[in-house]
């Protein structure tokens, strides 16, 4: 997690994975956030599946995340 | 094989229990449900699938004692439930040392009862996810009830119950607190989604005293504390001081203190009583609540380990209430 004055706060990494997503509701607040665990798509890809197949299969939301107005990428916007 | 688990170790303080109320032995239990076309087994199992074998039983057990004393409303079912599940308590074990088969008896009962307006979560924000299964089934005694009950969230910090209603969906009540007078103003409430979810107000305090004045405000009725983040900061404290207000003011008010073993050892810098800190949650507990579960919310094994029956203490919540609820439906018909 990732805060300034001037943009707000960032969720970059929970306990969940890495987040790749931020939901954000009408007054530009995070309702919620998508994410990917590290751990599971290593393992994934470690038996065999393909780098793609994994990063999906270890995705998850959490939250609002489908209510959402908008979604932003932590590390860009 | 046995019957069910830790047989031998239950089966004499059971029909010491059956005996009390004019029952032979267990099968005579099971046709005295399956007479009144309750089937505990499925009602157990639906709940929790991986409940054990005596949870199944133990429910059948309260259930033909409900049945058998003529229980015709589900409040009163609940309390008798909680007979038969405190019959299968081994002895010595801290599930029979607290009482916790009658204290889930008797929360199931207070859910049920019109009397009991709102029901509350004191807990450290932490766990409000964890709560969430709690909710569910708190909304489901909302079946036979006239009045549906009232659940509110209440924890330390403002914006932790900020952030979570909206994250959760919940409708988030900002309230101040003034030390002066006493009094608590709400400032603004703000519903985060329209559905079911929004119905729950979720609050945040600054302190104890802020607590015991939401607690106040909302009437509360039942309270069930969580034991994770804040335990002797915050949700003791404030279930202790609204226990005294309400006994002063004769205020109907059921607390029960959830989870933890037979003790949880507090964060390091709540450790400085050193080892008499080990299992300070268990004695504040035991001096405020009214009934104190044993084990884990959801793991049946845990519950099992400490002497009850094999089923998560939420999962059990909804159990007693589904039970008692089809014995108010089967005397009636």
């Amino acid at each position: 997690m990732y805060s300034t004055k001037l943009k707000g706060p960032r969720y970059l990494e929970m306990a969940e994975g890495y987040v790749t997503k931020l939901a954000l509701d009408e007054n530009d607040q995070i309702i919620g956030y998508s994410f990917v665990s590290l751990g599971k798509m290593t393992d994934f890809i470690k038996k065999g599946m393909t780098p793609n197949e994994a990063y999906e299969k270890a995705s998850g939301k959490y939250g609002r995340f489908d209510s959402a107005v908008k979604y932003i990428d932590p590390r860009k916007e | 094989m046995a019957l069910f688990e830790s047989y031998e170790r239950r089966i004499d303080k059971i029909n010491v229990t059956l005996a009390e109320y004019g029952i032979k032995d267990l099968e005579e239990c099971k046709k005295i449900c399956l007479d009144k076309g309750i089937d505990v087994e499925a009602i157990v199992k639906g709940i929790q699938p991986i409940a054990f074998e005596n949870a199944v039983w133990a429910y059948t057990v309260g259930t033909a004692i409900a049945i058998k004393t003529g229980c015709t409303k589900a409040k009163d079912a609940a309390k008798k439930i909680g007979v038969g599940l405190q019959s299968f308590c081994v002895p010595g074990s801290v599930a029979e040392q607290r009482k916790v088969g009658l204290g889930h008896g008797n929360l199931a009962s207070m859910l049920l009862s019109e009397e009991t307006k709102c029901f509350c979560f004191l807990a450290g924000h932490e766990s409000f996810a964890a709560a969430e299964g709690a909710i569910g089934i708190a909304l489901k005694a909302n079946k036979v009830r006239k009045e549906p009950l009232r659940v509110v969230l209440n924890g330390l910090g403002k914006d932790a119950a900020f952030i979570i209603s909206r994250i959760n969906g919940f409708t988030y009540v900002q309230t101040e607190y003034d030390y002066y007078t006493g009094e608590l103003k709400v400032i603004k409430e703000t519903p985060y989604s329209d559905g079911e979810r929004a119905k729950i107000k979720c609050y945040g305090a600054n302190d104890v005293s802020e607590g015991v004045a939401i607690m106040r405000h909302e009437n509360v009725g039942v309270s069930i504390t969580g034991n994770s983040t804040n335990p002797t900061r915050f949700q003791h404290p404030v279930a202790g001081t609204y226990k005294k207000w309400a006994i002063d003011n004769g205020v109907e008010y059921f607390s029960v203190a959830s989870g933890g073993g037979t003790g949880r050892t507090l964060h390091p810098d709540n450790m400085a009583a050193g080892p008499a800190s080990y299992g300070f949650t268990d004695t504040l507990g035991r001096m405020h609540s009214d009934a104190q579960f044993a084990g884990s919310s959801s793991v049946p094994a845990h519950v099992e380990m400490m002497g009850l029956i094999g089923a998560g203490n939420n999962p059990m919540v909804g159990m007693s209430v589904a039970c008692a609820v089809s014995v108010e439906e089967a005397m009636n018909k």
